[in-house]
């Protein structure tokens, strides 16, 4: 193994990483807050890529305001899942769990009807090529780390910072005595849903620039992100952070030295594991 | 939890079995409806042997890949050493049993959600293992013509009958095993566990040991259902047995209704027939599973049976709240 094909393998790791970081700490906010897993993420990323594509690629449209579209679209979609279809069963755990599996598959299952399954392809928006340790790194990619780090660091200090974020806290330590010092628990669960899935909205707007676009891609990204919440714990925020670095480490070195076949048996091996071994993560909370 | 099978519904219930046996002869001779009605034998076979489980509260997304292993078993044996499908069909159920039982003892300490995610992986593992290794699983392409049961003269690709036949015993076999176990001490305290593992394990059940036991069962049921859909449709492939396999098997048991052992088996043979006959198949298939699961969760939250008992026959009348899988 070169030295160069490492590098090459630790920054595809790292990019990869932080694509799965975005997802997963929707997840983890919207677990952490609620207490219920948003199974629908994946398809949420999946259309979100999609309305990129028809938004930007086909109609032309400016590239930022193409992205604040479809954010704004899977938003109200998160909305919508929260409102009429989970509030409906109580917020409890499994059943929400399974009526979101089902959804998902009907979403997917949507998708491949309208969509078709060819793959296709965002051009990018950041052409051209840097060198970083001496390995050429394509500006698509450097840019696409640069907003993931970007967007966890401004999470970190909405969540800490703001009066917004300090609420959303205070809910996720104690719903009901958050209730009774004032905190409107609806409005903090709107809230909690719109960021979790402009976060979805972005990554799959991500993802989409730098792989196919096809009704499939949701898949993958959030098993990825169920490990790293499962390595770094429901709930936290810096757990998920080391934990999707690790992740997207392994799954580079795994892919580029084993194969892709021998990369999903070691995926799921790898949950299994995790599950096994520490069933609530290294950081999280017990259900 | 109160099964109140009086001898009316005893009544009916084998009236609908001779029927079902005298049907081919008379009835239903389209090979289609024959096909229909098989694919109803491997889906209440599936959704039964997952409800045993389910009654404990625990959601198993990795049915499928007992499924797998099962089909894999018997095909294996069958195709590459030649013994006979009716030495290979207890076998079938018997290894994955095995199999279950070190996956059990490792999952069932891990409760909700994180019982369905391992179980989910633990299907697509099983998935990943047979498409890695071509040599004697096939790869990705899974393995073709397999042969039909013996004798060949009777079980041939174009006489559905048969297999009619052999699909309807080993039904009825697994649901009467399945629904004495269920009423046996070994299904209440499956359903005590369900109510409050805790409760139940303050009183000196095993909880481990009666989950574990559950779970080898539903192993042993969904590895026979594999066997028999590998012999009739003679192809197995990795793709075939896939997560969305075992989420259908739970859809047919939220969608039939958890609470009595009915709902799994009438909401297998409903479902079954609703691709069929809308001529949905593949992604129209999985679009209108996926919707027809979203809408009974929020509307009929007790299932077809629940209903049924709630609104059409009030002699069935049963006492509980909303169907919780589990709290």
């Amino acid at each position: 193994m070169s030295e160069q094909l490492f590098i090459q393998m630790c920054i595809t790791g790292i990019v990869m990483g932080l694509i799965y970081i975005l997802i997963a700490l929707g997840i983890t906010l919207i677990f952490g807050v609620m207490r219920i897993v948003n199974f629908v993420h994946g398809e949420m990323t999946m259309l979100s890529a999609f309305s990129m594509y028809y938004l930007f690629e086909v109609w032309h449209m400016n590239f930022i305001l193409a992205l604040l579209l479809s954010v704004i679209a899977i938003s109200l979609m998160g909305i919508f899942f929260q409102r009429y279809i989970y509030k409906p069963l109580g917020y409890d755990i499994l059943n929400v769990m399974i009526i979101a599996a089902g959804a998902s598959i009907a979403l997917k299952s949507a998708g491949w009807i309208i969509f078709g399954p060819v793959p296709r392809d965002i051009a990018t928006v950041f052409p051209g090529m840097i060198r970083v340790l001496g390995t050429p790194l394509s500006m698509e990619r450097a840019a696409v780390a640069l907003i993931c780090v970007g967007l966890t660091i401004a999470l970190y200090i909405f969540l800490l910072k703001t009066k917004t974020g300090k609420s959303m806290r205070a809910v996720e330590q104690d719903s009901e005595a958050a209730a009774v010092l004032g905190v409107s628990i609806d409005r903090v669960h709107a809230i909690v849903f719109v960021i979790g899935c402009s976060l979805a909205a972005v990554a799959g707007a991500l993802v989409g620039m730098l792989f196919a676009v096809e009704p499939e891609m949701g898949g993958e990204p959030l098993l990825k992100s169920f490990m790293i919440i499962l390595i770094g714990g429901m709930g936290s925020i810096p757990g998920a952070i080391v934990a999707g670095l690790l992740l997207g480490l392994i799954d580079s070195f795994t892919e580029t030295l084993l194969g892709g076949e021998m990369a999903f048996i070691i995926g799921f091996a790898l949950l299994m594991l995790i599950l096994i071994i520490r069933p609530k993560g290294f950081f999280g909370y017990e259900i | 939890m109160k099964f109140s099978v009086g001898s009316f519904k005893r009544y009916w219930v084998a009236l609908l079995i001779i029927f079902l046996f005298v049907a081919p002869l008379f009835v239903i001779t389209n090979p289609f409806y024959l096909h229909i009605i098989i694919m109803m034998c491997i889906n209440i076979m599936m959704s039964a042997s997952m409800w045993l489980l389910a009654t404990t509260g625990l959601i198993s997304f990795g049915q499928a890949g007992f499924m797998f292993i099962g089909a894999m078993t018997s095909t294996l044996l069958v195709k590459e050493l030649g013994w006979p499908f009716w030495v290979c069909i207890p076998l079938a159920g018997i290894v994955p049993a095995l199999v279950s039982i070190p996956v059990g003892r490792l999952c069932i300490r891990i409760k909700g959600v994180y019982f369905f995610l391992v179980t989910m992986a633990f299907g697509e593992l099983v998935r990943g293992i047979f498409a890695y290794f071509r040599t004697p699983f096939g790869g990705w392409y899974g393995i073709r013509h397999i042969p039909p049961p013996e004798p060949h003269s009777l079980f041939t690709p174009l006489n559905k009958v048969p297999f009619y036949y052999l699909g309807m015993v080993l039904t009825l076999v697994t649901c009467w095993v399945i629904y004495r176990i269920s009423r046996s001490r070994i299904g209440m305290t499956l359903w005590s566990i369900r109510e409050s593992d805790m409760l139940a394990d303050s009183i000196g059940v095993n909880v481990k040991k009666y989950k574990l036991q559950a779970f080898v069962i539903a192993g042993f049921f969904a590895g026979i259902a594999g066997t028999y859909y590998a012999h009739y449709f003679c192809y197995i492939s990795p793709l075939v047995f896939t997560f969305s396999m075992s989420l259908n098997t739970l859809i047919y048991i939220v969608v039939g209704g958890l609470w009595s052992f009915s709902g799994p088996i009438v909401g297998a043979a409903v479902l079954t027939l609703v691709p069929e006959f809308f001529r949905a198949t593949g992604v129209y298939q999985m679009l209108i599973f996926g919707l027809i699961l979203v809408f009974t969760m929020l509307f009929i939250p007790r299932g077809i049976v629940g209903l049924l008992g709630e609104r059409v026959f009030p002699l069935l009348r049963q006492k509980g709240e909303r169907t919780k899988i589990t709290d």
